[in-house]
């Protein structure tokens, strides 16, 4: 069985799989013991699995450990340095954005992703980078509004 | 890594020094709920537990609550009662929820009465032991208690001598019972209730430290995967578990009669081995198509008809009326749609089983799995642990029932977590609906007569206790039926009308589980009176929003109806604008009194709808709501907000499919829901009450399918009676018009 190795919330990790098609969800969830990204479908449909591999926003879900080899990967539990929450993190917060907060993984993620490369993002690019991110609770209008406010205070 | 303490009551309370505060937090009402419940189990019944405010030597409050968090901010607001009431911080509080080792049995999380009874119960308990520390105070201080001040759980006496809570109850055992005489806090005094507190759970769960049910981890944990029936009632011919057992990882196939489960040492390993298994099913019950299910509903024969009521001489009011209006409205199977399904986790142990689950009810499940068990209640303990939002009661229970049924077999703890295509397929739906209007109206241009039929699949039993598919599947005997709860609710209209009759005609459950989805029965019996009152409307040559307050004399009712409409900038309207742009537009009005006893709201929609495709665009809604007293005005707005979106979206896309075997909308692609894209701008007006408050949860949905409906009206001339109003449902109609136009 082959050593898988990735990088990790800026931690290089090795994994021996089982399976190396298993998806990247279940090493993260199971084998490193994260609860960032979720199980929400498996099928890539809601975004609830969202991390960032490489700098883009990517399903775990549908990823096979065969494909991660050397690769960069961030959940939401790299975003934070120490106590500090990313603004992102701190955006959510404070435009109250989440309601059950299942999908809140998946929103911040992808807010991330498209803030790294897009520092004035209209709001078209807001609704484009979360189009594929399912919530059931209805609190997208929120959402969108801490994307705004992070890009913001980002900027400064 | 989650796993709570395995402690005693007793031994969580003889820490060195509290104040214990227990009494019956159950009301009334929910005692009947309880002990009706527990009275369809002959066998045992447990002793209630009582309530708990503690009060530790370090000064931290805990709140043990029965009502538990779903995501609406429940937790926060009851935090804020308590906090208010007992003059300490936020953040010297914290609450147990829903254990039913630690927290009484207030019910339910349902209903919308989370605040509206739970709150008040917290209240007094607050209250209670306020009143007792003072009194404490007043002797350690040697002050009079009427003056002395509390902030942040610092007693100060006129002296400038103080004292804090922990400090109070260090080095001894208080024990008190609720005072129902407890002298509460006016609301001039309330320092965190009426404020928008931000939400204590929301920091953690943007940060990856929340724990949800699908997090739970416990030492030892197998993972188990459910093999579900095609239909209900299907069972088991054949099982071939050659590729099965090839899987690394896996342990070993349990069955008991149908129900089938594979339990495996990894996640993946049991999510490859129940994919690699080939079992057959055959029987079951027929299920409908898509196509026939109204049909199925309206031949099935009826189990039980109520007259709900019947006031003054609904025939002789129409037999005189110039005007005689008759529709019948028709709405489908939803699902709740959970983003995450449901997952439970159990250990069962020779003498003790432990659970831990995201019901909206841990002490009707504990009971439940006790009695299946055969166990006394005290021997299973639910742990309630937030899952994603469930909308009312979709597939935990069942996926706790799978997890215990496992964790048995395998002498181990087990977590079951559902698949997509099981929480759309196998988990129960919201029921479909229909609802038939015959209405009159007089000389006068008001509705003189309203008969009403509606078609619930629900009996009406009394509390029975959750069903679960996997003890069902494996033969054991459970209370069948379900509860109707008031799902009848809204279907008598609101408004001032002198004759009325309405007659609730229960069918049993014909082809799938159903159970309650958000605003159960509500939502459609106020769709249907919506359209109706709007259609009256244009029959007597009224203006919609007019013809609601001629027949509205409640002044809250009239307060949200004017305030939506100065709002919406409501005009007359006295013709359809031309459209030559391939879009027509148009707004609608809908009006609800929640339950018909709860919040008042008024929406306004505002539509377009593409020609060429029959696209329906949800571009704004308007909303005015009055629930009374807001203990935490942001938290009642996320709540109108989300309300308005999740029916939005059940009202333009959402039905559930059935190909005559089997559910057939088992995903995200075959059953969409709305997306960013589609949402609408969303203006809400919170009306400022000193009123009691009234429950929010729910309350919004209730307006939206008819304002919309009656948007689409506007825009296009037709009348609509059957959701949802997909763009193949609207361009068939468009298309039947134009060619009524053209001849």
């Amino acid at each position: 069985m082959k050593k898988i190795t990735f990088e990790l919330n800026g931690k290089r990790v090795s994994i021996v799989p089982e399976d190396p098609q298993m998806p990247l969800l279940y090493a993260l969830r199971n084998t490193l013991e994260l609860k960032g990204p979720k199980f929400g479908c498996g099928l890539g449909q809601c975004g609830a699995c969202t991390v960032i591999i490489d700098g883009s926003a990517a399903r775990s879900c549908l990823m096979p450990l065969s494909a991660m080899e050397n690769r960069n990967v961030q959940t939401l539990e790299g975003l934070a340095i120490g106590d500090r929450l990313h603004p992102v993190q701190q955006a959510f917060i404070d435009e109250q954005a989440a309601q059950c907060g299942y999908c809140t993984n998946g929103m911040v993620m992808a807010a991330k992703a498209l803030l790294d490369r897009e520092k004035v993002p209209t709001e078209a690019q807001i609704l484009e980078a979360l189009e594929g991110h399912l919530c059931r609770c209805g609190t997208q209008p929120r959402v969108v509004q801490a994307v705004s406010r992070a890009a913001a205070i980002l900027r400064k | 890594m989650t796993t709570h303490p395995q402690f005693s009551r007793r031994s969580f309370l003889t820490s060195s020094g509290a104040l214990v505060v227990g009494f019956s937090l159950v009301s009334t009402a929910d005692q009947a709920v309880a002990r009706a419940m527990k009275g369809a189990f002959p066998a045992e019944t447990a002793p209630s537990l009582d309530a708990w405010i503690s009060i530790g030597s370090d000064g931290t409050v805990t709140l043990f609550t029965g009502k538990v968090e779903l995501g609406t901010g429940i937790e926060t607001a009851l935090s804020q009662i308590a906090a208010d009431e007992l003059d300490v911080r936020m953040d010297q509080l914290r609450v147990v929820q829903g254990d039913t080792l630690l927290t009484p049995d207030q019910g339910p999380t349902w209903a919308s009465l989370s605040v509206v009874r739970g709150g008040m119960e917290v209240r007094r308990a607050a209250a209670t032991a306020r009143a007792l520390l003072l009194e404490l105070a007043a002797k350690t201080l040697d002050a009079d208690a009427k003056r002395l001040v509390v902030a942040d759980g610092v007693v100060t006496a006129p002296s400038g001598r103080m004292i804090n809570y922990g400090a109070l109850v260090a080095g001894g055992q208080l024990k008190a019972s609720v005072d129902p005489k407890a002298v509460l806090k006016p609301a001039s005094a309330y320092k965190l209730v009426g404020k928008s507190i931000p939400r204590v759970d929301i920091p953690a769960k943007v940060s990856a430290k929340f724990v949800f049910v699908q997090d739970v981890k416990v030492p030892g944990m197998l993972h188990g995967r459910v093999l579900m029936a095609p239909r209900l009632g299907a069972s088991i011919t054949g099982v071939n578990d050659a590729k099965t057992r090839k899987v690394k990882g896996f342990l070993r196939l349990v069955r008991e009669r149908d129900f089938l489960g594979v339990v495996a040492s990894t996640e993946w390993a049991a999510i490859k081995a129940a994919r690699e298994l080939d079992v057959q099913w055959t029987g079951g019950q027929p299920m409908p198509s898509t196509a026939t299910v109204y049909d199925e509903l309206r031949r099935a024969p009826p189990a039980e008809t109520q007259q709900l009521v019947n006031t003054g001489d609904v025939e002789a009011a129409m037999r005189v009326a110039p005007h005689i209006f008759e529709a019948v409205f028709e709405a489908p199977y939803q699902t709740h749609g959970s983003i995450g399904p449901s997952c439970a986790v159990a250990d069962v142990k020779p003498d003790q089983v432990t659970v831990w689950s995201a019901t909206q009810a841990p002490h009707f499940l504990q009971v439940n799995l006790a009695e299946l068990l055969g166990l006394p209640d005290d021997k299973v303990r639910v742990i309630y642990v937030e899952g994603a939002g469930c909308y009312g009661r979709n597939g935990h229970e069942d996926a706790a029932g799978d997890a215990v049924l496992l964790s048995r077999a395998m002498k181990a703890p087990v977590r079951v977590q559902w698949m997509r295509h099981q929480e759309h397929g196998s988990a129960p739906m919201g029921p479909a609906q229909i609802v038939k209007i015959r209405a009159a109206l007089g000389v006068d241009g008001k509705i003189s007569a309203w008969d009403t039929d509606g078609w619930y699949t629900e009996l009406p039993k009394d509390f029975p206790p959750v069903h679960m598919s996997g003890f069902r599947a494996a033969g054991a005997k459970q209370y069948e039926g379900s509860f109707a709860g008031y799902v009848h609710a809204n279907q008598q209209p609101i408004y001032t009308i002198p004759n009325q009759r309405v007659t609730a005609i229960r069918v049993g459950t014909r082809h799938v589980r159903v159970s309650w989805l958000r605003a159960p029965g509500r939502i459609w019996n106020v769709f249907a009176v919506e359209c109706a009152v709007d259609e009256l409307a244009s029959r007597a040559n009224a203006d919609p929003v007019t013809f609601r307050l001629t027949h509205a004399t409640d002044a809250r009712a009239r307060n949200v109806i004017e305030r939506v409409a100065r709002m919406a900038n409501w005009l007359p309207r006295t013709e359809r604008p031309n459209s030559n742009d391939g879009l027509l537009r148009g707004r609608g009005f809908a009006y609800a009194r929640y339950s018909n006893n709860g919040a008042y709201i008024a929406m306004v929609a505002d539509v377009t709808v593409e020609r060429a495709t029959g696209k329906l665009s949800l571009n704004r809604m308007f909303v005015s709501h009055d629930c009374g007293t807001m203990v935490n005005p942001d938290g009642v707005l996320n709540q109108v907000q989300g309300c308005v979106i999740q029916t939005a979206s059940r009202t333009l896309f959402e039905e559930m499919g059935f190909d005559g075997t089997t559910v057939t909308t088992v995903d995200w692609a075959s059953y969409p829901i709305m997306r960013f894209s589609q949402v609408p701008e969303i203006v809400v007006d919170l009306v400022d009450s000193k009123d009691p408050p009234m429950g929010v949860g729910e309350a919004a949905t209730a307006p939206v399918p008819g304002a919309i409906t009656n948007a689409l009206f506007d825009a296009t001339g037709i009348r609509f009676r059957r959701l949802p109003l997909t763009p193949a449902h609207i361009k068939a109609a468009l298309d039947a018009q134009k060619g009524k136009t053209t001849l």
